[in-house]
């Protein structure tokens, strides 16, 4: 797992300016994530968890066709932290099982995306410190 | 031992969830009961609580709307609830899980696991920061802020201004640099109160030293350094007003 001064973040978005917007924002105010990838579908999500180590993973529910839930269902053995995104506040509850560590409406807020990513990072921080 | 105290208007939850608990959870320990909002702070005044599990819909204030009033949480939440539709809420507010009524065992025993990772960051963080200022404590002019990345430390005078975001401070400084500081605003209060700071609205602290204007009003606006303005709460005016000796 690498190492929280030098994180990766994935965004899983099949929207580009949701995906950009996220980028932006992570950009400007997180200058510690070294990498930042974007994937359209699961299967490339899938790949960028492969070959990448993957700290937090920003994931759309509804995606053109599939659900962000199945990215989720084919990985075992979880290493990262997910924040999930929709339109709906439907998948929330859902979310909670399956261990997500936040969830933004879309269109996404500013401020509130600041906010669930600084939480994360700051677990992230301490965790890592603990091993 | 984890406390925790349960927040249920009806007595049969409040039962089932403590008999679980107690039944399949050994290391959290049950200190307080609450009916209702008003108790449920009583409770985590006097018990200062590690965990809450938290009903949602309650006669009078909800458990959301409970949360929201309490400026400081320093405890974990598990709602409990019958309703899923709150989850986003309960995202927004930071709780570690929700909990659908009937609880499930392995429910809880899930939930619990999240409580215990949190715990344990939230007594590393604190270690950290407390031997940070030990190190550092306010020396002269510089101020320790936490941030998500690791801790900062400004002068006093190239604060602009501090504004509360949730539970975070954005910190502006005089070169426009923003910080987001991982701490409430009322902990800074504390800390800057012995320099020439004020807190002229719940959301703002102001450094006196960047006031460039005035404008009278019912609390009336501060115009700082940078441009930005700051309004000043009514009930606060009169003590602003005095501070900067109008």
């Amino acid at each position: 797992m690498s190492r929280e001064n030098h994180a990766h973040v994935l965004i899983v978005d099949d929207e580009e300016h949701s995906s950009l917007l996220i980028e932006s924002v992570i950009r400007r105010h997180f200058s510690n994530i070294k990498k930042i990838i974007a994937a359209k579908t699961v299967k490339d999500a899938i790949h960028a968890l492969e070959v990448n180590n993957i700290d937090l993973v920003f994931l759309d529910i509804e995606l053109r066709g599939e659900s962000g839930f199945t990215l989720l269902d084919k990985i075992k053995d979880r290493t990262f932290e997910f924040i999930c995104l929709s339109a709906s506040k439907d998948y929330a509850f859902k979310v909670f099982e399956y261990g997500g560590a936040g969830y933004l409406l879309k269109p996404v807020n500013v401020p509130e995306l600041e906010r669930a990513f600084s939480r994360i990072f700051l677990k992230r921080r301490h965790a890592n410190d603990a091993l | 031992m984890i406390k925790a105290i349960i927040v249920d208007d009806e007595i049969k939850g409040r039962q089932f969830l403590r008999q679980l608990v107690d039944k399949f959870i050994p290391q959290v320990k049950i200190t307080g009961e609450a009916a209702n909002a008003a108790e449920a702070l009583e409770a985590i005044a006097e018990v200062q609580p590690d965990l809450v599990f938290l009903d949602i819909e309650m006669p009078g204030k909800s458990g959301i709307e409970l949360l929201k009033e309490i400026p400081r949480i320093n405890f974990e939440v598990i709602f409990v609830t019958a309703f899923n539709k709150y989850a986003v809420e309960a995202f927004k507010l930071g709780a570690v899980d929700y909990l659908l009524k009937p609880v499930s065992p392995p429910d809880l025993v899930r939930a619990i696991e999240r409580v215990e990772a949190h715990l344990k960051i939230r007594d590393q963080q604190a270690k950290k920061y407390e031997s940070l200022k030990q190190q550092f404590g306010q020396p002269f002019s510089k101020i320790t802020i936490p941030t998500t990345t690791g801790f900062e430390f400004v002068d006093f005078a190239d604060i602009t201004y501090m504004q509360s975001d949730g539970n975070y401070t954005r910190i502006k400084q005089k070169d426009g640099k923003l910080i987001l500081a991982t701490r409430l605003l009322g902990e800074f209060e504390e800390m800057l109160l012995p320099y020439n700071f004020f807190r002229v609205h719940k959301s703002y602290i102001i450094n006196l030293a960047h006031i460039k204007k005035y404008t009278k009003g019912e609390g009336g606006v501060v115009m700082m350094s940078d441009g930005s303005e700051i309004d000043v709460a009514r009930r606060i005016k009169e003590a602003f007003l005095k501070k900067i000796q109008l």
